[in-house]
């Protein structure tokens, strides 16, 4: 019970943060003129793009590599997937809010909607693939407690989910590609990198979720399907070496093909700003050093396995996937953007003031992950008995 | 029914209603396109400057005309808010240094302000529309409805617009009386706007004024407008125009 207070204790600290930076206008926040987007609005791509992928991942897997059957209940590992994409969805959502300068008149998204811009596609979609995920997590878990096959309607319910969530997918990748002279967000590589890390993440969130509740081991196996574990795994070890090959190319592009901007963009996130050395460039050595690594784990045979007695290095290799994705989200992913800018800016001058989150940020980043972590357990928790 | 379902049933059905918002794109009242402006009949709005002709002192002079006919707070911090400042070369023109210049070169600054371009992608990418092109090729916002995601921030490569980071008030107080212009809330976005509520009487924008001639405003697409004729008779740069804006301000060498 204890870890519910703890929660509960960061929820209200957040809420306190919030307050703080609301009420001083995101003066309170690290970001200025120059790099006006950092650890709120990155966290808020990193979220909803780890929720999105791993809400497309869990519906294919359910829809395509091992169907649902239509006489048996829905398995155990259905419902905790679900809860945890549709949690980092929330929290993706949380963060898009906080980072928002006047939340209050938020609800001119509706007043005045604008299908020509991506940020309206984003406010649209994400609330709907929460709400989605959220239902037909419980919808499942309902039916297994009753040990009853799924309702008619989920099979296509899930379809909807899959688009959906291709969507968010999509319109985040295209909000990027929106910015004009801004070359580390505005290459199609991005795109390539923002879908690669969504599974990335995603299928590591999924596996976590499998071991927290535990698959039904064998049950689905049996008729000759695929356990749920191994498509994860699959797609996280793809989508983290398509991940890496693509910075690959940036890199090259950047330095061997010379494009300035984005080896400017690609200087200020490892070497700092300026002769001057920022948290987040050693940050960024970190996320380098985790994704290499949890790259060559996965290659290694026989890491991933639990077989002979060994000790399977998954846990690890999801673990860094996941911290190594929010690195490069919630920092590279602004400030890489925006680096040119403010470097262009001041050439010759003094070194820049560039970014360092602040403790507000970070109070308010905890109370967020508390919150959807709290979602998580109502989610989870066993339907009444009378259902 | 019981409660539970009712509850249940109504969070299922909320994302149906969602897109609902949608159908008011049917006949929508566009923001800045009501009353009787008087200089939307201009076809291009732009401006022409004469960076030969600005020395430190006109810089002083013409962004505190801006600054204070406009109510933003003075100050140069990190979150401070600029509609016209001053710049060196490099940062005027990034990417565009070469690697061996003149003193000259190094040191002769150009204002920088709202490019109002052709081709404004700070309008495409706003979520409410709260930033707007006007017949004349201004480019305006409207404070009441930005909701201060910054996405506008981010489509401008002249970093042309500011973030209200902190509520203008308290700064704005200390400086003096306020002028007619209306204050902005904290959290908006805000940037140079051609002086719209000057062009309605009939007068140039603040800085055109306060320029002492080295700074001209008028219609581009009109030939025998004074802008189009100095532009005729000059070599003149606009900021990165290979991003294929069309910014619409000028500056002749």
């Amino acid at each position: 019970m204890y870890y519910r207070a703890l929660l509960i204790c960061g929820l209200i600290l957040g809420g306190i943060a919030w307050l703080v930076l609301h009420f001083s206008g995101l003066a309170a926040s690290g970001l200025s003129r120059e790099v006006f987007w950092g650890l709120l609005t990155g966290q808020a791509v990193f979220f909803s793009n780890t929720g999105a992928g791993a809400l497309v991942l869990l519906l294919l897997f359910c829809l395509y590599v091992r169907p649902a059957g239509r006489s048996k209940p829905p398995e155990r590992f259905t419902s905790s997937c679900l809860f945890a994409a549709a949690c980092s969805l929330f929290a993706g959502l949380l963060f898009m809010f906080a980072a928002l300068g006047q939340p209050r008149l938020l609800l001119n998204l509706m007043l005045h909607p604008s299908p020509s811009a991506m940020f309206f596609w984003l406010a649209v979609l994400l609330p709907l693939c929460l709400l989605l995920g959220a239902g037909l997590g419980r919808t499942a878990l309902k039916r297994r407690g009753l040990r009853l096959p799924l309702p008619g309607n989920f099979r296509a319910l899930m379809l909807v989910g899959l688009a959906l969530g291709l969507a968010l997918l999509l319109a985040q990748a295209l909000y990027f590609q929106s910015f004009p002279g801004r070359g580390y967000w505005q290459n199609a590589g991005l795109t390539v990198r923002l879908w690669a890390s969504a599974f990335a993440s995603g299928a590591a969130l999924l596996l976590l979720a499998c071991r927290l509740d535990g698959t039904d081991g064998a049950a689905g196996t049996e008729a000759g399907g695929r356990a749920p574990e191994g498509f994860f795994t699959a797609a996280l070890g793809l989508a983290l070496l398509l991940n890496l090959l693509f910075y690959f190319m940036e890199l090259y592009a950047a330095f061997y093909g010379v494009d300035v901007w984005l080896a400017r963009s690609y200087k200020t996130l490892f070497l700092g700003v300026g002769g001057r050395v920022y948290l987040f460039n050693f940050l960024m050595w970190l996320a380098a050093i985790l994704t290499l690594g949890a790259a060559a784990l996965f290659l290694l045979p026989g890491a991933r396995s639990r077989a002979s007695g060994k000790k399977s290095l998954l846990p690890l290799i999801l673990g860094m996937t996941l911290l190594s994705g929010w690195l490069d989200k919630s920092l590279a992913l602004p400030l890489g953007g925006l680096a040119p800018a403010a470097s262009a800016a001041k050439a010759g001058g003094p070194a820049p003031a560039f970014y360092t989150p602040s403790f507000v940020e970070i109070f308010l980043s905890l109370g967020v992950w508390s919150a959807a972590l709290l979602l998580f357990l109502l989610l989870r928790r066993a339907p009444a008995a009378r259902f | 029914m019981t409660r539970r379902g009712f509850l249940q049933g109504g969070l299922l059905l909320a994302p149906l209603l969602a897109p609902l918002p949608l159908l008011s794109l049917a006949g929508p009242a566009r923001a800045g396109q009501g009353g009787r402006v008087r200089a939307e009949s201009a076809g291009r709005l732009g401006l022409a400057i004469f960076t030969r002709r600005l020395g430190p002192a006109d810089f002083r002079r013409l962004i505190a005309a801006c600054h204070r006919a406009h109510n933003v707070p003075e100050g140069d911090g990190p979150q401070a808010v600029k509609w016209i400042w001053s710049a060196p070369y490099a940062e005027a023109f990034p990417g565009e240094m070469p690697e061996y210049v003149g003193r000259e070169t190094l040191q002769r600054r150009f204002p920088l302000l709202c490019n109002h371009c052709g081709n404004p992608v700070c309008v495409r990418v706003c979520p409410t529309g709260a930033t707007f092109r006007r017949a004349d090729g201004i480019v305006g916002q409207d404070y009441s409805r930005c909701i201060g995601c910054r996405s506008c921030m981010a489509a401008c490569p002249y970093g042309a617009r500011s973030f209200n980071f902190n509520s203008p008030e308290a700064a704005l107080a200390m400086s003096g009386p306020v002028s007619d212009y209306p204050v902005r809330p904290r959290g908006v976005v805000e940037k140079c706007n051609f002086c719209v509520e000057r062009l309605d009487a009939g007068l140039a924008p603040h800085c055109v004024e306060a320029s002492d001639g080295a700074m001209l405003f008028g219609d581009l697409a009109d030939p025998d407008s004074a802008v189009s004729r100095a532009l005729r008779g000059n070599l003149s740069l606009t900021r990165s125009p290979g991003l294929g804006l069309a910014p619409a301000v000028y500056y002749v060498l």
